[in-house]
């Protein structure tokens, strides 16, 4: 099975929930809504690559833009590979959490 | 509209660290994202943020690049390996060539680091000066570090820019510990001030309180160790020979090796009498003194503050001929090692003329090594054209040709340093003898060594693999794929060149050697004018006192000993000079003559001629005051009949010239014979020699030790031997003989292994062109003649070269001495000779291979 690290897990959802807007500012925008904190772009693309190489996502040029010096932007999307990634760790997570003893149950429902 | 831009430098770097495919959506997200801050918070605080954004991002940055080209590199890394291995034998002769230049290169840059690095241990060496006497009266003139007494305090009193002074003595003395005597030869008396100018590491004791009082001693930890093991020293005494108790104050670590002087036992100043007795006696030379001067103080301001002080308050009362002069000149305390050498320095000194031959003869080397490892490279490249062509024709660039070529120098390289660092370890005992060095194995393990071997692994790789990087990437597909000979002719002449270079280089240093050999060994057997064999010298024969010359007459009595003499000079030692007054026929004149202070046995026991008078008669009054002269002064003063003329010394009296001697050399032969004059002693000297007759030298050495015992039995004996001493002077020729030796054998050896290397390949690329040959025909031995050739007419070539340049250096260095061999043919023959053996050998084992190969498997290949 594929393991994620925290941070490849958020972008893959991250992607996900963006559909065809994912490019590196605003999935960092989605990642740091989700943890609440804030990331460097550095970071960021560190993990996309990573992700990328493992083929959990694809890569996709889109058209420059005035606003980013007549740059373009490379847009992410999840790639069926990345898709079954992602409910793997789902799952696993689930099953940890199965796991666990009772006294977790009320906390973890709410 | 005036959008803000992202700050400059920041978004360089940022695209430096970027990967060059993702490099615009990079950018551009930065861009977007630093227009959104802009327009939230203002231009200043989005270029902050943009600038933290970047820096924050180094470190993934960085790892994400170096993750990315990491199956790249990995690629270059295994074909690399495969090429290494599929020629091993190139490989393997390159590498040994290469690893053996870098050894010596980095034996060689750690000895002229540390000469450079002297007295760098001292915390106030940038402040510290040393001063010098420099002065003339008449024809005496000298310069040296021994300075008056009253200096330092002057120093410290009327110069507020003088932060602190010190003065120091050094003295033999004798320790006299559980019934025996030890003699210890490196003790100075310094003023309290030592350890305020100089930085001392203390074990025990007080700096402020350790040379406070007239009967303190300091000892450095073996000192201590050695006399008092593993006992508590502070606190504890020592007696001196003539019976006074030292105390023991303070111990300290001895100076580093790194220091232009050492000592091992640290007495006071004070407790000395000859301070007390020229306590205000200016123009003596008695102390060495060392000042430091306040931070921003010019040493020049300070000599001439000094210098105008000198002229009103010293030498005022002088009278002063045209010419004369006194002075003092600070001379910086780490400029001491390498560019000192006056007499009278407290230890020999380095010279910058070695640091430079040494650099020269390193870089000199790792040149050889390179220049191997490029011909190899490059000559092998031929049988890559082929390699480089399909590589292009699938889609490989340049940059990735020459990423791939210089993988592999590196790959080399690295292999080499380990190896070279391996093998200069091994090699230190044998290069600490050949420099007189004691240069630790820690050396191995300083950062300073990791730096100079990182970078020269750079240098190399950069220098050496640059070129067959460059020249193979460089080559056209479409003519190499198409046809193959056309790579083929390149380059051939800069390999020739290289070669030629590198049998210069081996033919000039054995020339070298051979003329350095040469002159040695005329300086062995030249006539010295006296015999210098079988000669002991008693050192410290002074503290005999009055008994000097009991001493050397109950010597004289035994019957295993020829003569004895007691005397203050001899060859290889410093012989002073003196203004003399000379009779001549109409008014007297004063000039400056070298002396000898002697007894009536000098010339017995030196065995000089005399080849016109008569020698001093023992016992005689009036030869008391009379002088032997040698040939050379005789000839310098004009005199044909020297006998009977009369020399002015001095004495109070004036003195007949009784005899000349023949000129003997009491210098090296690289000095002509100057004009000596030999007097009688006045006062006790220093030595006694003693010519044993024939027989066993230990055995009549045994008889001298045994008279010693008697007449001082609590000084402990010290001797040598005269032609040992005089032996001495040549040390710095034997030296660079060595020296010479070692690199000759190393270039040669190198140089070879590089025409091997080079005859392999090319014997491997004329492979179907041999077979072709032999089938029409071609003997065995013509196919030789035919491979060989080649190499033999660089190798003749580079003979011709080398003769005269050889000829040129060394002649200039056979005319440092005033006696001297003229270079002979033969030296530059034979080496020539040599190489071209040598190449011949190393040419032909790989022709004669590639000429027996059976015509069929090479024809048949393709």
């Amino acid at each position: 099975m594929i393991l994620l690290t925290r941070l490849e897990e958020a972008i893959l959802i991250a992607v996900l929930r963006l559909e065809d807007e994912a490019y590196g500012v605003s999935i960092n925008r989605e990642v740091s809504k989700i943890f609440g904190r804030s990331y460097t772009l550095g970071a960021l693309y560190f993990a996309l690559d990573q992700l990328a190489r493992k083929e959990l996502l694809g890569k996709r040029e889109g058209e420059p833009t005035p606003q980013r010096g007549g740059r373009s932007r490379t847009y992410y999307r999840v790639t069926p590979e990345g898709r079954e990634g992602l409910t793997a760790v789902r799952r696993h997570q689930e099953r940890l959490w199965e796991a666990a003893p009772a006294f977790f149950a009320g906390w973890s429902a709410r | 509209m005036d959008n803000p831009r992202p700050p400059r430098l920041a978004s360089r770097l940022l695209a430096l660290l970027s990967r060059s495919e993702d490099r615009p959506s990079v950018l551009g997200d930065y861009e977007e994202n630093f227009a959104d801050v802009a327009r939230d918070l203002g231009p200043a605080a989005a270029r902050r943020w943009y600038r933290s954004q970047v820096l924050r991002s180094l470190p993934k940055l960085l790892k994400g690049r170096i993750f990315g080209s990491a199956s790249m590199i990995k690629s270059y890394a295994v074909i690399a390996r495969r090429n290494i291995r599929k020629h091993r034998g190139d490989s393997i002769i390159n590498l040994l060539g290469l690893s053996l230049g870098l050894a010596v290169c980095s034996l060689i840059v750690f000895w002229v680091k540390s000469e450079l690095g002297y007295d760098r241990f001292q915390a106030r060496g940038d402040r510290t000066y040393r001063t010098l006497w420099d002065a003339r009266f008449g024809d005496n003139a000298w310069k040296s570090p021994l300075v008056d007494v009253p200096l330092a305090p002057a120093l410290l009193r009327e110069f507020p820019e003088v932060e602190e002074a010190v003065r120091f003595r050094r003295e033999g003395l004798t320790l006299r510990f559980e019934d025996s005597d030890f003699r210890e030869d490196r003790v100075l008396f310094a003023d309290e001030s030592f350890f305020r100018v100089f930085s001392v590491a203390f074990i025990s004791g007080d700096p402020d309180t350790a040379l406070r009082d007239p009967d303190a001693v300091v000892l450095t930890e073996p000192t201590a160790r050695r006399y008092f093991g593993d006992r508590h020293p502070v606190g504890r005494t020592l007696l001196t020979g003539d019976g006074r108790l030292l105390r023991v104050t303070a111990v300290v670590k001895p100076f580093p090796e790194s220091s232009h002087f050492h000592f091992d036992l640290l007495g006071s100043l004070r407790s000395l009498p000859i301070i007390q007795q020229r306590e205000t006696n200016w123009g003596s030379s008695t102390v060495y003194t060392y000042l430091v001067l306040r931070p921003g103080e010019k040493p020049a301001g300070l000599a001439a503050k000094l210098q105008a002080y000198i002229d009103t308050n010293v030498a005022a009362g002088d009278s002063r001929a045209a010419g004369d002069y006194w002075r003092y000149e600070l001379q910086p305390l780490r400029d001491i090692h390498l560019r000192s050498h006056l007499p009278y320095e407290l230890e020999a000194n380095g010279s910058t003329e070695y640091v430079y031959l040494f650099s020269a003869v390193a870089f000199f080397i790792l040149l050889l090594a390179c220049i191997n490892y490029v011909n190899l490279a490059t000559a092998r490249s031929m049988a890559r054209a082929r390699e480089v062509g399909i590589r292009k024709v699938l889609g490989s660039d340049r940059r990735q040709l020459l990423r791939q070529f210089l993988t592999e120098s590196l790959l080399h390289v690295v292999t080499a340093v380990i190896l070279a660092a391996l093998l200069a370890r091994l090699a230190l005992p044998v290069f600490n003898r050949i420099a007189g060095r004691r240069m630790s194995a820690g050396l191995f393990l300083s950062p300073f060594a990791f730096a100079a071997l990182a970078a020269m692994t750079l240098l190399v790789t950069l220098a050496a693999g640059a070129y067959p990087a460059f020249f193979l990437a460089s080559l056209p597909a479409a003519r190499v794929l198409k046809d193959r000979a056309a790579s083929r002719g390149g380059r051939a002449r800069l390999r020739q060149v290289l070669v030629i270079a590198q049998f210069c280089v081996s033919v000039g240093l054995i020339a070298g050697t051979l003329v350095i050999r040469g002159q040695l060994r005329y300086v062995q057997s030249t006539r010295l004018g006296f015999d210098k064999e079988r000669v002991v010298i008693v050192h410290r024969a002074a503290v005999l006192n009055e008994q000097i010359g009991a001493f050397r007459d109950r010597l004289r009595s035994l019957p295993g000993i020829e003569a004895a003499t007691s005397a203050q000079n001899f060859p290889g030692q410093t012989f002073d000079s003196m203004g003399f007054e000379i009779e001549q026929p109409a008014n007297y004149r004063q000039t400056s003559l070298t002396y000898a202070v002697v007894d009536e046995y000098y010339v017995d026991a030196l065995r000089l001629n005399v080849v016109n008078g008569r020698n001093f008669r023992p016992g005689s009054a009036p030869d008391a005051a009379a002088y032997l002269i040698n040939q050379a002064a005789a000839k310098a003063l004009g005199w044909t009949e020297p006998l009977g003329k009369r020399l002015y010394a001095g004495r109070g009296e004036w003195g007949p010239v009784i005899g000349v001697v023949e000129d003997f050399h009491i210098e090296s032969l690289r000095h002509a014979v100057k004009p000596l004059v030999l007097m009688i002693n006045r006062w006790r000297p220093s030595y006694v020699a003693v010519r044993l007759g024939p027989g066993d030298l230990q055995e009549g050495l045994a008889q001298v030790r045994n008279t010693w015992n008697e007449f001082a039995p609590h000084q402990p004996f010290e001797y040598s031997f005269l032609d040992d001493d005089y032996q001495a002077l040549y040390r710095g020729e034997e030296g660079v003989a060595r020296l010479f030796i070692a690199f000759s054998a190393l270039a040669i050896v190198v140089a070879s292994l590089g025409l091997l290397g080079l005859a392999s390949i090319v014997a491997v690329q004329r492979t179907k062109e041999i077979g072709l040959r032999k089938v029409l025909g071609a003997s065995v031995p013509g196919i030789v003649g035919m491979l060989t050739k080649d190499f033999v007419k660089l190798v003749l070539l580079a003979d011709v070269l080398a003769g005269p340049i050889a000829y040129f250096v060394m002649d200039r260095w056979l005319r440092g001495f005033a006696y001297h061999i003229q270079a002979a043919w033969w030296m530059f023959a034979v080496p020539a000779l040599l190489a071209l053996g040598i190449a011949l050998l190393t040419v032909s084992a790989q022709s004669v291979k590639a000429a027996l190969t059976d015509p069929a498997a090479t024809l048949h290949y393709e």
